[in-house]
């Protein structure tokens, strides 16, 4: 019997797309071997399936669309939105924005993790006359840290002339102290800042990125500020002569 | 630095997304050249895909916790995608009659003769076709969803799908048989001259 009389062409659409049951894919297999007009009707169907699928497979959505998707229309329009959606690549972005100057950078990053953390208790001392400090936290520990905001604080205090300024850098475990979920410390720290306007509390984008994607998103409270990495805050701010110290 | 200021300030926001959010995030990173690439078989136009595709993002970020079946994030995208293309042309109305689209983004006839001729000739047949058949068309065979699934994208019956695929497939035919003719008729002048 010839079988193209008895397949409809959207019947052939359908087999020809997958959407059969088992037993009639069977039946059209068989058809199909046997009857060589049957063939040549499914055949044609086949490869115009195939033409359309190689006509857009060249298509590219390339970095210069991406670019223009970032930073333009959509990021004015719904920048918090487009953050979202294009973390990695406004990060990188913002890093090789930022990291103009290797050399600062390298130094920094020397700076953190060569320095010798000081005491919750010394900080006064070890601040002395200077007048623009960056305290680099990279370590929490809630036991201790009543004591790091009380000597902060009272730093704060002491030196409230409006040449001083203060910033602390977080980035690692030290992010730990700002989540509201999880630190009590958080609250402190953001009514510090509220506090002091010569404070400035800067959480280090890279490792907030890094702890969401692992599942241990950090929540700030809307104060702390965020950089681009911790390391690339510390050379800002040394490069411009900033004292650094580390707790 | 103003700019910079915002986009960090924004990134606050990545920390407090829900999970589908975060997924959704992953998944429009890996995805957005699928949805430019049917953005752009719908219109044939680099600029209005690029558009479509914004708006099908934003749209999905917002309203990623009503879904609650995470794993079907491919066609309910892929529904956003063609309600915003529809909503595009609407209010597009006086550019666009999104079923005389021609192929805006075409080079040159050199770089054409030049190309794959057969893949623009395709095109070009596609872009012939009523939108609701290219739609169809587009869905099942570039992205290879199911009937049922393009069902549930362009919100139409499954019976609706496979009469406007049958449709397409044989205007496709039809289009690209004619131009080979007049391709063919095309050469033989060519010769005689």
């Amino acid at each position: 019997m010839n079988q193209q009389y008895t397949y409809s062409d959207e019947h052939i659409s359908a087999y020809i797309d997958n959407e059969l049951d088992s037993e009639e894919r069977a039946q059209f297999l068989s058809d199909e071997q046997t009857d060589e007009d049957f063939a040549q009707r499914i055949n044609e169907i086949r490869m115009l399936k195939e033409k359309v699928q190689l006509s857009y497979s060249e298509l590219k959505y390339d970095d210069d669309e991406k670019k223009s998707f970032s930073c333009t229309a959509f990021f004015s329009r719904h920048r918090a939105l487009a953050a979202s959606l294009l973390l990695l690549s406004v990060v990188a972005g913002i890093l090789s924005y930022n990291m103009s100057s290797n050399d600062n950078l390298m130094v920094a990053k020397q700076l953190m993790t060569e320095t010798q953390p000081i005491s919750a208790a010394s900080i006064n001392d070890a601040v002395g006359e200077n007048s623009h400090v960056v305290l680099y936290v990279s370590q929490y520990q809630p036991e201790t840290f009543d004591e790091t905001i009380d000597n902060i604080e009272a730093l704060l205090q002491n030196r409230s002339d409006d040449f001083f300024k203060l910033e602390i850098v977080a980035n690692g475990q030290g992010l730990k102290a700002l989540d509201t979920k999880s630190s009590l410390h958080a609250a402190q720290v953001n009514q510090l800042t509220n506090k002091f306007n010569n404070l400035k509390v800067v959480a280090c984008a890279k490792s907030l990125t890094r702890l969401a994607t692992e599942g241990n998103p950090i929540q700030l409270m809307q104060s702390i500020m965020i950089a681009p990495s911790a390391a690339d805050q510390v050379a800002k701010r040394t490069s411009a002569g900033w004292l650094f110290l580390k707790i | 630095m103003v700019t910079e200021t915002k986009i960090l300030n924004s990134i606050k926001n990545l920390l407090m997304l829900s999970p589908n959010q975060r997924k959704l995030c992953k998944r429009l990173e890996e995805g957005r050249g699928r949805l430019f690439r049917m953005a752009y078989a719908w219109s044939h136009n680099k600029d209005i895909a690029d558009e479509v595709v914004q708006e099908t993002m934003i749209k999905a970020m917002r309203s990623v916790d009503s879904i609650k079946n995470v794993e079907a994030l491919d066609s309910w995208l892929f529904r956003i995608l063609s309600n915003c293309f529809y909503d595009l042309c609407r209010k597009r109305r006086d550019e666009i009659d999104i079923d005389e689209i021609t192929l805006l983004d075409r080079e040159t006839p050199e770089s054409v003769h030049l190309q794959n001729e057969m893949l623009e000739s395709v095109k070009s047949a596609i872009a012939c076709l009523p939108i609701k058949h290219r739609q169809v068309l587009t869905l099942i065979d570039i992205e290879s969803f199911s009937y049922a699934q393009v069902a549930s994208i362009l919100d139409v019956p499954q019976g609706t799908v496979m009469s406007r695929l049958n449709r397409a497939r044989q205007s496709l035919k039809k289009i690209l048989n004619e131009s080979e003719k007049n391709h063919n008729n095309k050469a033989i002048l060519k010769v005689i001259k």
